[in-house]
This record gives C-alpha cells, structure tokens and sequence, in this order.
C-alpha cells in the first residue's frame, strides 16, 4: 500500500517537472499563433489564434530556402563529423604507433582554446581560400571534431581487440574491419554522436553569422535573428520560425533516442 | 541523414544565387533603415548609372563581430558601415590610422555638415579630435506617459517642471506593487545614463578621460538611487516585451523614458493604449535647465579599405540628407534626422492619433538642438558594465541603511568602479587618459 502511494506521488512529480518543462513549448506555441495587436497581451494562448504569422513566415521572407540550407548544412557536417571523428578515435583506440599519446593530448588540449580566440585567424585562412559566403567555411573546418573523436575513441577501446583480430584473420582489409566490425559495435555512440552534433550544427551561430554573407545562404539561426531589429521586430514570425526550427531536433530525438540514452550510458556499469 | 543532405544539396543547387560584386556594399543593422535605403536606391542610380551598391542587412549582433574580424585580417571589408552607437567606440582603439574607418573630419567641414547637424551628435563619433563617422539621428528624449490616467489622478503635466517636481507628485500616486510613477530599472544603466547626460556628465570627457566617480555622476547617482530604492521609491522595472506591454496596458507604470525612437516601438508593442498616450518634456534639473536628454544613435562611416571613398561619401549623403526620403522614413520609424535643415518638411508637424494627436515629430524637433555631448572611448563598454555594477550596489546600499551614509557610499563605489576602467585603459598606449 505505501509502496503503491509512494510510486504514485513519484508519477505525479514526474507529470510535474514535465508540465514545467513543457510550459516554454506551450507558450512559444501560444506565442506563434498569436496576432500581431495580442501578442503581447496574454500570456498564452489569445481569444483569437491565427495562423498568419506562419503565414507570413513563408510568403514574407524565404523560410523554407533557409530551412533546406540549414538541413544541407547540418546533415552534410554531421555525415564529415561521424565519418571523420569515428575514424580517428578508432585509429587512437586501436593502433598503436609512435607519439600516440602525445597527439591525443595535443587533440584534448585544443578544446581548452575558446572559439573566440581562433576566429581572427580562421577566417583570414577562410577568406584565402575564397570561401567567404560560401557552405565550405561552414563544413570543412566542421569536419573533424575533437569531442567526437575522443567520444568514439572511449566507445571503441571497449571493442574486444581479439574480434577485430578475427576479422583480420578472415582476411577484412583495414577499412572493412573499421566499417563493419567496429561502427556496428559502437552504434548507440553513433546515434548519440549523430545527435548531439546535429544539434551543434543546426544551432551553430556565431561562425555562420560572420561567413555568411548573402541572405539566400543564411541558416535558419541567422535568418530568424534577423526578424528582430533594434527598431522593427516581428515576434510573431520569431515565434512561428523557432517553433518550426526546434522541430527537426525533436523528430531526431525521437528517432535516436534509444540509441542517445545507450550511447550516453555505455560504459556507465562495468560488466 | 546523408540522403537528406543530398536531397537539400539538390534543392540548393537548382535555386543557385546569382553571383555579383557590387561597386560599393553597404552593412546595416537596422531592417528599416536597409528596407529605406533600398527604396533610395534607384534616384542614386539615375544620378550614377554606371555603379552597382549592395545592401546587406546584417543582424545587430553580427556587426561588430564580423567587422572587428574583417578589418583585423583587412579582408572582405564593406565600403560603408552603420554602427550602433554602444559599439562604435569599441573600433577606435589602436593608432588614428589603424582604425578601420575613414577619418571624415575634413569631407564633414568641406560639406558643411558640421553647420547642418546637431554638433552633440558628431561626440559618440568621435576620437582624439578626428571624426569617423556621420550620424543618422538625434535621438532626444521625451516621457511618454498614459493621458488617461493621469488626468484621472489630476496631475497636471505642466506643473512638472523639474525632477523634484516630478517625484514630488510620484511619491503621491505611487502604490507600491500596484502603480508606480515611472519605469526605472534598478539593474541596468540605461535611463541612469540618460539622467547623467541631461546633467552634461557621462562616462568620458572629450579627451578620452574616464569621469564616471566626478559629482555629477555622484550627484546624479545620489538622484536616481532614491527613485528606485527604499521606502519612497517611485520607479520599478519588469523588463522588456510581454511583461512591459502588459504593465503598460493595466497601468503600473504611468510615465517612461521615451526617445524617439522607443515611440515606435511602444506603437508596435502596445497598440491597445492608442490615443490615450502622450508626450512631455523630461523634468529639469534646475529650473529652467535642459529639458531633453539622449539614448541610443547610429553612425555611418566608411571603411579605410573601400576602394571608392568619394562615391561612398555621395551614398552617405543620398542616404543620410535627402529631405523627402527622410520625411518619409520619419513616418516609417519615428526618428528625427539629425541635419536642422531637415525638420521643416509637413512630417514633422503631423498630428499623431496614437500620442492623442500630439505632433510626435515638433516636439522631439523643438528639443533636438539641445540634447547633450556624449563622448566617448574604445573601452566604452567597461565603463557601462562598471555603471551598472556601481548602481546595482548603491540601490542594494540604499535598499538597506537608507540616507544614513549614502553620500559616502556612492563616492566610494563610483570611485572603485572608475579606477577599474583607468587601469584597463592604462594598459593601451595609444589612448591615454
């Protein structure tokens, strides 16, 4: 009976945190299907809801051209990121050669050094290039990731070496052990990779806001901050474009979120 | 997730931009002013048939980032820039040459601009006597307060003469957690900023010195705190937005600092108080002293790397001086040009319904020429943040031991917080105090 009570105020604290977490949700929801005279005038939901904010979003300015940016900017990073950093970490996991140690430190470190230190530099080297305004200066620095990397060399050290010595054995060649022995070994780290660096990217704003130039290239980030100005905002249209943006992220998550909670916690128990 | 970014990188490529390198680009933050510029363009092109100019409107945030970085690595520079004022000292450090903008001083003089414009407004733009940049606006301030209430309280607008007056009646009808005389925030230097300038204070004097411990900031802070703070305040602040419009509509605040441009912005963001909004001369501090002051502006300047500097300065002058286009962005934006020769357009004297007919643009006109120097410096943003740390300690000083004090408290917080911003700037050689 009082283990019965006990797990039905657990429930009910549990439908608490998450009504709490919700309520920015429903209120952006709110918020985007508001008119432009009540949007500040009640805190949730108005008397009269109107889509024309959403409306607006995709007749006023180009909402669905910044949208495919973004998805052709985020899905071709994560892909360089996953293909790049998986390799990586599988070479620091498994092969050992000289200075191995030495190079992961130097790789560790570098994530010590604030963004901000390196974007003089980065984009004078982006500029030499010529890929001002351009998606190169959005992917090709993104392709390697030094989180990623040292997240799938932690993944792939708990990979039995002896299978990956089998697989030689049997005659796979180098790649083929990495592609189908190793990655399919590591999955849930992959489906957590995936997430937490779609999300980098789809969210990234600093860098993109200095490369890119032309409002036909703007990521979905840039394009909604311009909807507010110092002296002209158009929240409604805000509203309805972050509520359309968090959109992907909450469809990945639902996709991924079994491999993203067995990625998060591998390792967690020893067995 | 390789099939999606191949199906976007398909859709990307059949709609390709069609690449173009304009004679000259132009950077704004402001969407209104892009959108205005955009519609100036064709009579500049008439006049200059053989010139591209691109307008970006770059967001506010971005600007200074992108152009600190542009003009670091001397690459990708714009021809001309618009830098909010908050931000424009932070490009004067270094040697006057290497600063990234043009040195307008002389073109300003030739052109006679120096006669035409509010000559407070050419002080944020400039350093160590040399001027980068042109400015866009006046900005003076008014209060905007709710008519209808007022007159419901029986207060007479035009018996308010100075800040005493003004708190006098404040103390009056303010009811604690239920109405209060004035917006005022208690964390944040804004409208301390606005008080400090009315008094000819400021952050910098015009050699670059820092004077935010001198006694009009003292005695300016000495005003402001009680405003805020303790059993008698009269002022309280919620924020901005939805709380703000909210607070407006059910009366909590009844008066707030209103430059021009901030008129607009309480049109978009309140439209149900229309017609029972109005405007009246800030408070003095002595009789018959100054009954304006300044918030916020924006300056154009043209960058050292642009190829084209005279085409440029026409641009600037199309943009920035053309009556008709100005009148008609007044009507767009509410914010005054600052050239005097501007405001005799019929704009200016067009009864507006939502301040309860008053002639929006007379008033702020009529107070234009008396808005106060603001100088200022590349460590600009140090001395706000040490402001409005200084502030937040005497409203929690006042908050708890009252008067008893407080005269002393405020000289030694404006003190340590000065020090603070001298020996950041001790450390650049080339601004000296």
């Amino acid at each position: 009976m009082i283990l019965q009570a006990l797990r039905l105020v657990g429930w009910l604290l549990l439908v608490l945190i998450a009504i709490v977490t919700f309520v920015p949700m429903i209120w952006l929801l709110a918020a985007s299907l508001k008119a432009p005279e009540d949007l500040f005038s009640y805190t949730f939901f108005s008397p009269n809801p109107s889509m024309k904010n959403f409306y607006d979003l995709f007749t006023q300015v180009e909402f669905l051209r910044y949208v495919m940016n973004s998805v052709f900017v985020a899905c071709t990073a994560v892909v360089l990121q996953l293909f790049f950093s998986s390799l990586a970490g599988y070479a620091l996991a498994k092969y050992e050669f000289k200075g191995k140690y030495v190079l992961t430190l130097f790789m560790l470190s570098t994530m010590l050094i604030p963004g901000q230190v390196t974007l003089a530099p980065a984009y004078e080297l982006i500029y030499r290039f010529g890929w001002v305004d351009t998606y190169w200066a959005l992917l090709v620095p993104s392709a390697v990731n030094v989180f990623g990397i040292f997240l799938f060399r932690q993944a792939i050290m708990s990979v039995p070496t002896e299978l990956i010595h089998s697989a030689r054995v049997d005659g796979c060649s180098e790649f083929q052990i990495y592609w189908q022995i190793v990655m399919p070994t590591v999955r849930p780290m992959v489906g957590a990779f995936v997430l937490i660096a779609f999300m980098g990217q789809w969210n990234s704003f600093l860098w993109p806001q200095i490369i890119l130039h032309s409002s036909e290239r703007f990521t979905l980030p840039i394009a909604l901050t311009q909807m507010v100005g110092i002296y002209q905002q158009q929240y409604g249209m805000l509203m309805a474009g972050t509520l359309l943006s968090v959109l992907p992220v909450m469809v990945l998550f639902l996709f991924l979120q079994r491999e993203f909670v067995a990625g998060l916690t591998s390792g967690a128990v020893k067995g | 997730m390789l099939g999606l970014g191949l199906a976007s990188g398909a859709y990307l490529a059949l709609r390709q931009p069609k690449k173009q390198q304009a004679d000259l680009r132009l950077w704004t933050f402001a969407k209104p002013h892009g959108e205005a510029y955009m519609e100036a363009l064709p009579a500049f092109q008439r006049k200059h048939p053989e010139v591209s100019v691109d307008i970006q409107i770059v967001a506010w945030e971005a600007v200074t980032s992108r152009l600190q970085a542009a003009f670091w690595s001397g690459l990708d520079v714009p021809d001309l820039v618009e830098v909010e004022i908050s931000e424009a000292g932070s490009f004067f450090r270094g040697r006057l040459e290497s600063i990234g903008f043009l040195d307008l001083t002389e073109r300003i003089h030739q052109t006679g601009l120096w006669e035409r414009v509010v000559r407070a407004r050419f002080a944020p733009y400039t350093t160590r006597g040399r001027i980068f940049g042109v400015p866009h606006d006046v900005h003076p301030v008014m209060l905007a307060y709710r008519r209808d209430l007022i007159e419901k309280l029986r207060i007479d607008v035009d018996k308010i003469q100075t800040w005493d007056d003004f708190v006098e009646v404040g103390r009056r009808v303010t009811e604690p957690g239920k109405r209060f005389m004035m917006e005022l925030p208690t964390a944040e230097a804004s409208r301390l900023e606005a008080m400090l300038f009315q008094r000819d204070g400021g952050y910098f004097d015009p050699q670059g010195r820092c004077i935010i411990d001198n006694e009009t900031a003292v005695q300016t802070m000495m005003a402001y705190v009680p405003m805020v703070a303790g059993r008698y305040r009269i002022g309280s602040d919620l924020g901005g937005g939805q709380i703000f419009t909210r607070a407006l509509e059910d009366g909590y605040f009844l008066f707030m600092i209103a430059p021009d441009w901030r008129t607009k912005l309480i049109e978009q963001d309140v439209p149900k108080v229309g017609g029972r909004m109005a405007l009246m001369p800030v408070p003095a501090v002595q009789p018959g002293g100054r009954r304006t002051t300044t918030w916020g502006g924006t300056m154009i300047g043209i960058t050292r790397k642009s190829p084209n500097p005279d085409l440029a300065w026409e641009l600037i002058m199309h943009l920035y001086f053309n009556k008709e286009d100005l009148a008609k962005r007044f009507r767009d934006t509410n914010i005054l040009p600052p050239a005097r020769d501007l405001w005799d357009h019929p704009a200016y004297d067009e009864p507006r319904p939502f301040w309860s007919t008053q002639p929006l643009g007379r008033l702020y006109a009529n107070l234009a020429p008396d808005v106060p120097f603001q100088y200022t410096s590349p460590f600009i943003s140090l001395a706000k943040a040490k402001m409005s740390e200084a502030l937040i300690a005497c409203v929690q000083y006042y908050n708890r031991y009252g008067d008893r004090g407080f005269e002393g408290f405020v000289r030694r917080q404006l003190k340590v917080s000065a020090e603070e911003v001298r020996r950041v700037m001790r450390r650049n050689p080339y601004v000296t105090e």
